[in-house]
C-alpha cells in the first residue's frame, strides 16, 4: 500500500462530523462544567498542602509544649516529621505541576510528568508505609493533647510498645498481601491502588514512564 | 498561575472577545486535527469527547502566552499531543486499576463508510507506543522532519530514522491486512 494514497486518506478523514464535533468543543468552551484534570490535581495538591500545613502547626505545638518531657515529645516529633514531611512533598509537587507548560516540546513536557508521577507514586507509598506505625504516637498525642489523658499511666508501657509492634506486624503483613494477591484486588479500585503502592508496583509502572521517553528521545 | 485563577478562565473564557475570534479562526485554519488526535488517543466515543474538550480547553488556556512570531501549528501540536499522550496515559493506569476492555472495543470514530485501508491504518496506529504514535500522525499530517522534531522536541535525524523503521513495520503489517481482507 503506497504511503502517498494514505496520507491523502488520512488528511480526509474527518470531514464534515470533524468540523462539526470541534466546532461544539469551541462553543462548550465556556461552559462551567468544563475542568482540567491537572486543575483537579493542583487542588487536591492545594488542599493536601493547606490541612498538613493546619496538623503541621498542631504538632508543632504540642511538640513546644512538651519538648521537655520525653515521653510526649518522642510521639510528638514523629508525629511532627511526618506531617512536615507531608508539607515538603505536597509543595515540591505543586511546584512541579506549576512548571508544567504544555506548549514545550512532547518530550520535555512527558519527561516532566512521569518525574511529577513518580513523585506522587513515591509519597503515596511513604504514607501507606507510614500509617501503621503512627497510629500508636496518634494515640498517645491525641489522647494526651485533645483529652488530656495519660496512656502511659492508663495502660503501660508495654501496651505501647505491643501496639507498636503490632503496627508493624499489620504493615508486613498488608506488603506480603499486595505482593501474592494485590493483582486479584480487581473487583476495588482503591483496594487495588493501595496494593499497588505496597507491592511497589506503582512505582515500577511510574518509572516505565520515564523510560519510555528516554528510550524515544534516543538517538536510534 | 495558581489552581483558582485557572478555576476563573474555565468559568469565564469568552471575557475577551477579540482574543476569542482570534483563537477561533487558527482553529479553524487546522480544523479536523484535534478530531483526528483524540481518535487516536482514545479508545471509546466517551473518552474521545472528554480527550477532546481537554485538547480544545488548554489551547484556549494557554492562548493568551502563545507567541505570534512563531507557527501555530507547532504550538498547537505540542499542546495538544501533550494532553493527548498525558490523558492517554492517565486512562491506562486507571484502567489498570479497574477491569479490562472488552473485546471488539471501538477503534474510531469517523464518518459512516469508512474506507477499509483507513481503518487498517487507524488501527495500525493504536498499536504503536503514544510516542512513536505521535511522530506517525504529523507525518501523516504532511509535517516535514524538522517540524516534527520541533514539536516532539528530538533531533531531525532521529525522526527520520525513527519514521523509516515505522513505515516498514506500517507497509508490512498493512499489505499483510490487506491480503487477509483479499483471502476472506
Amino acid at each position: 500500500m503506497e504511503f502517498d494514497v494514505l496520507q491523502d486518506l488520512w488528511r480526509d478523514l474527518g470531514g464534515k462530523a470533524g468540523a462539526k464535533f470541534e466546532r461544539r468543543l469551541l462553543d462548550g468552551l465556556g461552559a462551567d462544567h468544563v475542568r482540567s484534570n491537572m486543575t483537579r490535581l493542583e487542588l487536591g495538591l492545594w488542599l493536601e498542602l493547606i490541612a498538613s500545613l493546619g496538623v503541621c502547626f498542631l504538632t508543632g505545638g504540642y511538640l513546644f509544649e512538651n519538648f521537655g518531657t520525653l515521653r510526649y515529645a518522642i510521639p510528638g516529633l514523629a508525629l511532627h516529621g511526618a506531617v512536615l514531611t507531608m508539607v515538603v512533598l505536597s509543595a515540591r509537587q505543586l511546584y512541579a505541576v506549576s512548571r508544567v507548560d504544555y506548549s514545550e516540546p512532547v518530550v520535555v513536557i512527558q519527561r516532566r510528568l512521569a518525574e511529577l508521577r513518580v513523585s506522587r507514586v513515591r509519597s503515596e507509598g511513604a504514607m501507606l508505609i507510614a500509617a501503621p506505625l503512627l497510629w500508636t504516637p496518634l494515640a498517645i498525642v491525641g489522647a494526651h493533647g485533645v483529652f488530656g489523658l495519660d496512656l502511659y499511666a492508663a495502660f503501660g508501657a508495654p501496651w505501647i510498645v505491643v501496639n507498636f509492634g503490632l503496627g508493624v506486624a499489620v504493615l508486613l503483613l498488608a506488603i506480603w498481601l499486595s505482593r501474592r494477591y494485590g493483582e486479584r484486588a480487581r473487583e476495588s479500585a482503591l483496594a487495588r491502588r493501595v496494593a499497588d503502592g505496597l507491592a511497589g508496583r506503582s512505582l515500577v509502572e511510574a518509572q516505565r514512564l520515564f523510560t519510555d521517553v528516554d528510550e524515544f528521545a534516543a538517538e536510534a | 498561575m495558581n489552581a483558582d485563577t485557572r478555576e476563573l478562565e474555565s468559568v469565564e473564557p469568552l471575557a475577551d472577545e477579540a482574543s476569542y475570534r482570534a483563537f477561533e479562526e487558527h482553529m479553524a485554519a487546522h480544523r479536523g486535527i484535534v478530531f483526528k488526535l483524540a481518535n487516536a488517543y482514545a479508545p471509546t466515543s466517551e473518552e474521545r469527547e472528554d480527550l477532546a474538550q481537554e485538547i480544545y480547553l488548554q489551547l484556549w488556556r494557554s492562548f493568551p502566552r502563545y507567541d505570534r512570531e512563531r507557527r501555530f501549528s507547532t504550538w498547537m501540536y505540542r499542546i495538544a499531543l501533550n494532553v493527548a499522550i498525558s490523558v492517554s496515559r492517565r486512562a491506562a493506569t486507571r484502567f489498570r486499576h479497574t477491569v479490562p476492555l472488552a473485546p471488539g472495543t471501538e477503534v474510531a470514530e469517523t464518518d459512516d463508510d469508512l474506507d477499509p485501508r483507513l481503518e487498517a491504518l487507524q488501527a495500525f496506529i493504536q498499536r504503536l507506543g503514544e510516542l512513536d504514535r505521535a511522530l506517525v500522525l504529523l507525518h501523516l499530517e504532511g509535517h516535514g522532519n524538522r517540524e516534527i522534531a520541533s514539536v516532539l522536541g528530538i533531533t531531525a535525524s532521529n525522526v527520520s530514522t525513527k519514521l523509516s523503521r515505522i513505515r516498514g513495520r506500517m507497509r508490512t503489517e498493512l499489505t499483510a491486512a490487506e491480503q487477509y481482507e483479499g483471502g476472506t
